[in-house]
């Protein structure tokens, strides 16, 4: 079980399958308590013994007018977590004496080395007599007498020593841990157990019911689809968070419901809700409102080489002009060659599709450039200098693409992202490429936060992904990435035309995934 | 003749079958006959008719809005009677809202981003009226949040087709810089006009799923909630917590029911 942090307090769950209860410990964050994870278990055990038929009927309310009742239960359980932890810390353990370890239960004559010659075997024994003789006291090195048989054991003993001095540094940690997890184990076990048998008075008694799917069955459900998403390139960790969902479900499951199809709603459900973004996503509301405090909407896109932000950027471009809003483009690649050129063409042809003529005599879309080989973050600034004197809507900074382990590049989009604080920084990553997007992403958002100077640094909090045509229904890599970092996928490029941009509809695309 | 016969048949058994046999010829016997399966058809037709409209209309009524906007507790004071210590929900909830021999069963939805229109769909088919909650001191803050929530419900096809009423409750009025319901009314307003139209220019989602193109309002027009045609949305302001002020809430509910 993972322990969330927040601010200075620890937070530890426990989730009850069968009645769709959590069971939360808050305690501050500087206690290291080793009892939690059982002490959670043997609330839980006790709040569904107490309520059972409240929570079979669902009388949640009923719970609450009485919940009272338990707090005594609560200190009763807590009391005995907290003296057992007492009790464990109290035995200290020492380290043990002579007669107690395995050698001195070895005889003289166990030790002596075979084929060796005469006087060496006679020095060992005297030696070895004399060892016996100081009895109760550790033993000193022997040098280069020391059997090589004998050296062995004595290292071993020497780890075993270690081991437990550690635990009596931690107050006896390891060993509480090691309990509390088979506790855990137990309880879990019994549990289960618990319900199977209930279920199976049930079926014996109205002939319904019955429910508990037994393990195997869940492994055979789940196996196949886990195994199809590893060939639709999705990385692991989503995996198991998803099978982890499917065993909540299926522990439950009735006698009425088949396992594929619960599978199949359950594992479409949640990959929706893992693609559904987490705040509002309204580019141009957001826009107008920065319109309204007369200042532009900064966007920034970074990624890799060769992955489409320049394309990318000029449809977007071309969906805000089509919007009336008037766009101002950053040429802050000042590497590589043609960089510039390639975004004024863009330029020219998307002021010809909207010619000025038609926006009261105002160009739609600028280019901002200052050549090649200046600084990013400075050109930028001096962007949105721009763009606030000469009434523009938006400005879209273009930066070079960057390998995620060239520091140096890193470095300086940090700095253009510290300096500028765009309103939307966008990550611009390949669908093509699968799962190594998600290490271009997690690099860059570490990057960003590493080398940002500022408490709160600003990280990616966009996901524009490219070359979306290219790959049918393996939306994996979407997956992962939106897994990873939380943030939404906010465009979606699917073609070279300026119309080819779209935004990600998760229900679609998780029906695409599970057709 | 035929219900006379079926009178006098309750009254005594006996005697009334010793006086009717003479009369059931073979004519009486046939008239008795369609008038008995007349009587079943109708009666059939009535209840087929009755169950098939309860069912179309729904006796729910979803409380949706966002986070810490008092949902959970407005449910449990109209449900309960009773305040409670809630925390963020995870999954919806339901429970029956009485008034004399009619009830309603209120469905309180989670108002986090990522699953409330799971939730939302799951339960939209029982809804009947929708009360949208929302926390009057931070309305000036969340409005956009607050509008394109509003909006989206307010555009759903289903809850198009079959809500009639919406009850906006501008909740947690003890507050010092609480907003009234009519400048709350007219903040929303204002926001969903605009939104309509950057609505309206959203780019095309990707695969086959079409985007929801309805107007809501009048085309042009500044949009207004009485504009919206068969959907009545009101305003009343509460304050959830305690649980005294909840009348305005429960007359809604009882011309709804």
């Amino acid at each position: 079980m993972d322990i969330y942090a927040h601010g200075n307090l620890a937070l530890k769950q426990h989730l009850d399958n069968e009645f769709d209860l959590l069971f939360v410990a808050v305690y501050q964050n500087i206690l290291q308590l080793s009892y939690v994870d059982k002490f959670l278990s043997d609330v839980q055990r006790e709040f569904r013994e107490r309520y059972r038929d409240e929570l079979k009927e669902g009388l949640y309310y009923q719970i609450i007018a009485q919940s009272g009742d338990f707090k005594d239960d609560y200190h009763r359980i807590l009391h005995a977590a907290e003296a057992k932890t007492q009790l464990v810390k109290a035995q200290v353990k020492k380290p043990r004496s002579f007669q107690q370890s395995a050698k001195s239960t070895k005889t003289v004559s166990s030790m002596i080395l075979r084929g060796g010659n005469d006087h060496k075997r006679q020095q060992q024994a005297a030696l070895a007599a004399k060892k016996a003789a100081k009895k109760g006291g550790k033993e000193t090195r022997l040098e280069e007498l020391e059997v090589e048989e004998e050296e062995e054991e004595e290292e071993e003993e020497e780890e075993e020593e270690e081991e437990d001095s550690n635990g009596m540094v931690n107050g006896g940690e390891v060993e509480e841990l090691s309990s509390a997890i088979e506790g855990k184990e137990k309880t879990e076990n019994e549990l289960d157990e618990e319900t199977l048998r209930r279920n199976r008075e049930k079926l014996f008694t109205n002939k319904r019911g019955g429910g508990g799917v037994k393990t195997p069955k869940i492994e055979k459900a789940k196996s196949p689809k886990a195994k199809g998403k590893k060939t639709r390139t999705c990385e692991w960790t989503p995996v198991d968070k998803l099978s982890g969902d499917l065993k909540v479900v299926l522990e439950v499951l009735g006698t009425f419901e088949g396992v594929s199809t619960t599978v199949r709603t359950t594992l479409t459900e949640s990959l929706v809700q893992l693609l559904t973004p987490k705040r509002r996503l309204d580019i141009l509301r957001d826009v107008v409102e920065a319109r309204k405090t007369s200042r532009p909407f900064t966007m920034a896109f970074c990624g890799v080489n060769g992955v489409g932000k320049s394309t990318n950027l000029a449809k977007i471009t071309f969906w805000l002009v089509e919007n009336d809003f008037r766009v101002l483009i950053a040429a802050c690649d000042t590497f590589r060659a043609g960089a510039v050129e390639q975004l004024r063409t863009h330029m020219h042809h998307l002021n010809a599709l909207h010619p000025p003529e038609k926006h009261g005599g105002l160009d739609m879309v600028e280019l901002f450039e200052q050549g090649y080989g200046k600084d990013a973050a400075e050109i930028a600034r001096h962007a949105v200098e721009f763009a606030r004197k000469n009434a523009f809507d938006v400005v879209l900074i273009d930066t070079a693409g960057r390998m995620q382990d060239n520091e140096p590049l890193m470095r300086a989009l940090a700095k253009l992202i510290l300096v500028n604080e765009p309103d939307l920084t966008l990550f611009v990553g390949e669908a093509l490429v699968g799962n190594e997007a998600v290490d271009q992403l997690v690099k860059f958002n570490r990057a960003l936060a590493n080398h940002s100077s500022s408490n709160n640094p600003q990280i990616i909090d966009g996901i524009l992904l490219t070359k979306f045509d290219t790959i049918d229904d393996k939306v994996g890599a979407a997956i992962s990435m939106t897994y990873i970092t939380g943030q939404p996928i906010v465009f979606v490029g699917t073609g070279q035309t300026y119309t080819d941009l779209r935004q990600l509809d998760a229900k679609a695309v998780v029906h695409a995934l599970m057709k | 003749m035929a219900d006379q016969a079926r009178l006098k048949k309750r009254i005594s058994l006996k005697e009334t079958y010793k006086n009717l046999v003479p009369e059931l010829t073979e004519d009486g016997l046939v008239w008795a006959q369609v008038a008995a399966a007349l009587i079943v058809g109708l009666l059939t037709l009535v209840l087929l008719w009755r169950l098939l409209r309860g069912a179309a209309k729904g006796r729910g009524v979803l409380l949706v809005g966002l986070c810490e906007s008092g949902k959970t507790q407005l449910f449990s004071q109209l449900c309960h009677g009773v305040d409670v210590i809630s925390v963020t929900s995870i999954k919806e909830s339901a429970g029956t809202y009485a008034m004399g021999k009619k009830s309603l069963t209120l469905y309180d939805l989670p108002g986090h981003e990522r699953i409330r229109y799971a939730a939302f769909e799951k339960v939209k088919k029982f809804a009947r009226g929708i009360i949208f909650t929302v926390d009057s001191g931070t309305i000036q803050k969340d409005v956009r949040d607050v509008a394109d929530f509003l909006y989206t419900v307010l555009c759903d096809g289903m809850v198009q087709a079959k809500v009639s009423r919406v009850l906006v409750v501008c909740n947690k009025q003890d507050l010092t810089l609480a907003r009234t319901a009519p400048l709350i009314q007219k903040t929303l307003e204002k926001e969903i006009n605009l939104l309509r139209v950057t609505k309206a220019s959203q780019l095309q989602s990707v695969g086959e799923g079409s985007n929801n193109n309805t107007f809501l309002g009048k085309q042009g027009q500044d949009f207004e909630f009485s504009h919206l045609g068969p959907l009545k949305v009101e305003f009343v302001e509460t304050v959830a917590k305690g649980g005294e002020n909840l009348s305005p809430i429960s007359t809604w509910l009882q011309q709804l029911a």
